[in-house]
């Protein structure tokens, strides 16, 4: 039997963890997780973007971004569900709502950036424009890409659109991911994010079509936005309180709660829903 | 009451309204002892850990670690309470000293210099990622971790469960010089009842999420009692019980009996009875445990014991 070294006692210090101290260490924890592939992620996004000129339609990158929202909400929130090490991670000192916060904050920030710039890059042709230098000074002839220009309804539709839609995608992945506790949960948290925005989308424009009797292609996107935004928002603050509240132990896959069932059949009767209005618009429609 | 360390009080919970976990359990460990915690499986020991640690809400009651409720304390508070839990999956892709430098920055008491010690002791690889560990190496990482913290109050749930002997007792001894230092307050939860003898002070029965049996092992050792009375007539009279009787089961004219006696003078009324033999028997830790948690006290146990 040793006893404990006396200069181990000594180096012991009382000094308080200061918030900004425990801050740094889930900042350092989020990127030492996630940094190598965020890299990967946000390097194809900016090459696809600058280099190959990829993303020169808002549709793009309301694709590139939804599908970026929802890889960015279920790894992040669900990231320790993920690994099983629920009951290690939440028996730390960090408070709940402080890891949440610091992974939302991580997270949207890379989504906020790549699909802003994104979305400002191509509303003001910058690619086009930086390429441009280099085709005055004679190393490259220019590429001549016939783009039909849509209606300024649906190009405005499309703009915000194709903001609201990661925004929802990845709104609903995080909460459901949050709330998740065991493994397969996580990748589900992904389908109902993928669902929900569809469904935002899809139930936005019936209304609107509904209203002022506009065709598609003319719908200016006042609803679907804002149900899309609703959704985020929701799905957020639902995530956060739950995530505060719920058992901090990783269950065995395929344990799934009442609340998991009831998202189910819902996300179930949204698909349903998601393929019957079309046609039974496509019927009923005088146009 | 400022001298205990882990306070529970009428803990409840229940899982999905059926399964019933812990059930009006009391529970109190004093500042600065290592208590063991025993009981059978699925007696409630992990869902009582979890919800000191805020892991689990309670449905009732309350458990408070240094005065207060792990969910809703503050990070500073939460710093001086250290957990290992039973299957402790901690994050694969770090190493032992990246989790020492994460950990760090919670801890302020954290103890670098301790957690090298502790690696060289138990023979934990530090450079290497958790995932590619043995599960027992995983299992020595998660403790040296917790020890490094330094906390005032350590929560082990099984930590011996899947370590070699010889690390084991690695363990035991750490436990034990912690111990000594008197700072840390200890609650271990485990199944092998050899290792609890040697280090704890305290210990605790559990059994249906109830406290069986609590207090010091030492007033345990003297105060229960393996007793077995014999009547000269085929069955005892209607009625009898042995005096501080906890389990008792009747074979014929023998009633064995596990007894809690202050005092072995509280069997005398029983001595006195004519045509009765009143026999005492020691018991271990284990053997109590077993009297206490066992199916049934056997016929064959009252036969050899008579």
């Amino acid at each position: 039997m040793t006893a404990v070294p006396p200069t181990s006692q000594a180096t012991l210090s009382n000094r308080v963890v200061g918030n900004q101290r425990i801050l740094r260490g889930l900042y350092w924890q989020e990127w030492f997780a996630h940094g190598s592939g965020l890299l990967m992620v946000v390097s194809a996004w900016l090459i696809g973007q600058w280099v190959l000129l990829i993303f020169f339609h808002p549709t793009w990158v309301l694709i590139g971004g939804s599908l970026l929202g929802l890889w960015l909400g279920a790894a992040f929130a669900g990231a320790d569900a993920q690994e099983g090490a629920e009951e290690f991670a939440l028996a730390l000192p960090p408070q709940r709502g402080e890891r949440y916060r610091v992974r939302l904050m991580v997270s949207l920030s890379v989504l906020v950036l790549l699909v802003g710039t994104s979305l400002l890059a191509i509303r003001l042709d910058w690619p086009q424009a930086l390429w441009g230098l280099v085709v005055e000074t004679g190393f490259t002839e220019p590429w001549v890409w016939n783009r039909s220009k849509p209606s300024d309804v649906t190009e405005a539709f499309y703009y915000v659109l194709a903001a609201a839609c990661p925004l929802a995608a990845y709104g609903v992945a995080f909460g459901m991911a949050s709330l998740a506790s065991a493994r397969d949960q996580v990748a589900g948290a992904g389908l109902f994010g993928a669902l929900y925005t569809a469904a935002g989308v899809l139930v936005g424009q019936s209304i609107e079509e509904w209203i002022w009797q506009r065709r598609p292609h003319e719908a200016h996107g006042l609803y679907s936005c804002a149900i899309l935004g609703g959704l985020a928002v929701l799905y957020l603050v639902v995530g956060y309180f739950g995530y505060r509240r719920k058992d901090g132990i990783t269950r065995p896959r395929g344990s799934y709660g009442p609340e998991w069932r009831f998202g189910l059949a819902l996300a179930g009767a949204l698909l349903l829903i998601m393929v019957l209005v079309p046609v039974m618009l496509a019927w009923v429609s005088p146009w | 009451m400022a001298d205990l360390a882990i306070e529970i009080r009428s803990l409840g919970k229940t899982f999905g309204g059926k399964v019933v976990a812990v059930d009006g359990l009391d529970m109190a460990v004093p500042r600065g002892v290592v208590y063991g915690l025993i009981g059978r499986n699925g007696a409630g020991k992990t869902t009582t850990l979890r919800i000191l640690m805020g892991l689990l809400r309670p449905d009732c009651g309350f458990a408070y670690v240094l005065d207060t409720d792990m969910r809703a304390a503050a990070p500073p508070q939460r710093a001086r309470v250290a957990y290992v839990s039973q299957g402790q999956q901690i994050y694969s892709w770090m190493t032992v000293d990246e989790l020492g430098h994460y950990m760090a920055q919670f801890y302020p008491r954290w103890d670098p210099a301790h957690l090298g010690r502790l690696a060289k002791r138990f023979e934990v690889p530090r450079d290497r990622p958790i995932g590619v560990m043995s599960g027992g190496e995983q299992r020595k990482s998660a403790i040296i971790l917790a020890l490094a913290t330094r906390a005032e109050v350590l929560l082990l749930d099984e930590p011996a469960g899947s370590l070699d002997p010889i690390a084991r007792r690695q363990l035991v001894d750490e436990v034990v010089d912690l111990a000594s230092a008197a700072e840390t307050t200890i609650l271990f939860s485990t199944h092998i009842i050899t290792d609890l003898e040697r280090v704890a002070e305290y210990v605790g029965i559990m059994d249906r999420g109830r406290m069986l049996n609590e207090g010091r092992l030492e007033d345990m050792h003297t105060t229960t009692r393996r007793v077995q009375v014999i009547f000269a007539e085929t069955a005892p009279p209607a009625g009898f019980a042995i005096p501080g009787a906890v389990r008792s089961h009747t074979a014929g004219p023998v009633i064995t009996a596990l007894v809690r006696l202050a005092d072995e003078s509280q069997l005398d009324e029983v001595r006195r009875i004519p045509g009765v033999r009143v026999n005492v028997f020691p018991l271990g830790l284990e053997e109590a445990f077993i009297d206490l948690l066992g199916p049934e006290m056997s016929e064959e146990l009252a036969e050899v014991q008579s």
